[in-house]
């Protein structure tokens, strides 16, 4: 599903953000990047979600090869990812029903869909009934969970997540990545970027570890 | 049609912005046009004098009002003349007293009436050549003192006013820009406050075309908004323009009106807010867009 070959990354300041990555992730896999802050995890994740381009190597994203993918096809592309984020970056002055939706509209999906897969999406994350709730009257965990909904709105392919549970307390974090392995068994391929080695290690997923932009365990198939 | 809707909730939850840049538009907007409209109106009274363009031959002082009776039937006989008309030198003495309201000065004169006997004819043909040449033949006559053609001074007005369409061509154009700025700088400002936003909808994949959209449509309604503003200040302008331009009219041209703002007018400054407001958008839009990306 996503395949990494010889990455690297540098930025214009000349620092190494990734060097030499080598991974290969099955299509319906959930997958951990872990490793300090500044290994190399957000960036990789940039990569793929091409925020930014590898300095070298290849990246093929169900079977898209990312270095060919240019102007209007980088728009087509990223509505088959889902993104969940440490900050949620949900639009604070839109009801959650708009936030959740937005993938949707983007895709042009007609607005009864729209409507059915949104009350669907928050009632995976248990929100159903918070639709008309303004993003700032719901808690730190009740956010990421709209976030969460707003990722697998539009059923993407994989699902990217950039520390989701960094601002949270352990139980929710539990309870989040819960929600991302039942996505996961639904088929969707997961990638979560977390810093958080004693949570990721009791859910007996693939674990890679990032050190200074290298993979130094987990990785190839 | 959704997106529409949203755009235009947008602008009237910042009333006091939209007001005052709807307020800037219509300004740039009723500016050129309403000068238009009273370059247009006196056009339409030069024109209608254009018609009745005469010749004016004022005699010599000696020349009493038989003479000039005498005169004006040889003139008359003259294939190129339609008409004439004597005006004897009483005569031109009662009208000049009425019209110009200088019976004052004229008691000073005493007895003594300073004015010559006129013949004013009519050509049978208006084109400026032949009149030129009537003109010319008539100050030839010995008894003819100064020939004055009243299409002169309407000519220096035509002139007048080509030179005023002109500069109003330029005016429009240049405040036709400054409308194309106020929506371009409005929608940068509009773009740097909805970055976050943009940037998440390009995460999503909303393509340049999808981002784009409300921005467009928030140009659009900056100029209708302003068109409208326009049309306002138009038709209040012109109810204040009113009576002072009818009682001018009354004494100089006959019949002196403002030539609109009419349904055409309207209709002109809305089409042309509208294009004005997306054309601003569309520039503004397109550069600032490209600037925003996803971090």
């Amino acid at each position: 599903m996503i395949r990494l070959q010889q990455v690297s990354k540098r930025y214009a300041g000349g620092q190494d953000a990734l060097s030499d990555v080598d991974l290969h992730l099955e299509p319906g896999s959930m997958t951990f990047l872990t490793g300090h802050s500044g290994a190399g995890k957000s960036t990789l994740l940039r990569l793929v979600t091409l925020i930014e381009r590898a300095t070298r190597g290849s990246i093929v994203v169900g079977g898209q090869h990312l270095n060919r993918v240019r102007g209007a096809a980088i728009a087509r592309y990223r509505r088959n990812l889902g993104m969940v984020f440490q900050d949620h970056r949900l639009l604070m002055d839109r009801p959650v029903f708009d936030n959740v939706a937005l993938p949707l509209v983007i895709a042009g999906y007609p607005h009864p869909e729209v409507t059915r897969r949104v009350r669907a999406a928050l009632d995976r994350v248990g929100l159903l009934g918070k639709e008309r709730a303004l993003p700032q009257m719901l808690s730190s965990g009740e956010q990421q969970r709209v976030g969460i909904a707003r990722a697998v709105v539009h059923r993407p392919a994989v699902l990217l997540a950039d520390e989701p549970t960094g601002n949270l307390d352990p139980d929710l974090s539990q309870e989040i990545m819960r929600l991302f392995e039942r996505f996961n068994q639904v088929g969707v391929t997961v990638l979560i970027a977390s810093h958080d080695l004693a949570l990721i290690r009791g859910m007996g997923h693939r674990v890679v570890r990032l050190e200074a932009g290298r993979v130094v365990a987990g990785g190839g198939a | 049609m959704q997106c529409a809707v949203a755009s235009l909730g947008a602008l009237w939850r910042a009333p006091l912005d939209t007001a005052l840049t709807a307020a800037v538009i219509g300004v740039a907007l009723a500016l050129p046009l309403g000068a238009w409209l009273v370059v247009d109106s006196v056009s339409d009274v030069s024109a209608r004098f254009h018609t009745t363009a005469d010749v004016s031959v004022f005699l010599r002082v000696d020349i009493d009002d038989g003479r000039a009776v005498a005169l004006a039937e040889r003139v008359g006989r003259r294939s190129e003349v339609k008409a004439v008309r004597a005006i004897g030198r009483a005569e031109a003495l009662e009208e000049f007293r009425a019209a110009m309201g200088m019976a004052a000065g004229l008691e000073a004169l005493g007895n003594r009436n300073p004015l010559p006997a006129v013949l004013v004819v009519t050509p049978a043909s208006r084109d400026a050549p032949s009149l030129d040449k009537l003109a010319a033949e008539l100050a030839a006559l010995p008894e003819a003192e100064f020939v004055q053609v009243d299409r002169d001074w309407l000519e220096r007005l035509e002139s007048i006013l080509e030179v005023a369409r002109r500069l109003l061509a330029l005016l429009a154009g240049l405040l036709g820009a400054g409308v194309i700025l106020v929506v371009g700088n409005t929608l940068r400002l509009s773009i740097e406050g909805r970055r976050a936003e943009v940037e998440i909808a390009k995460l999503f994949g909303a393509s340049d075309a999808f981002v784009r959209r409300p921005f467009l449509y928030h140009g659009l309604f900056y100029g209708l908004a302003g068109a409208t503003v326009a049309c306002l200040l138009l038709a209040g302008g012109a109810l204040y323009l009113e009576g002072p331009l009818r009682r001018l009219g009354e004494r100089y041209a006959g019949q002196l009106t403002l030539a609109g703002p009419g349904p055409e007018h309207l209709l002109t400054l809305l089409l042309a807010g509208a294009g004005l407001g997306l054309l601003g958008a569309w520039l503004s839009v397109g550069r600032h867009l490209r600037a925003v990306e996803p971090r």
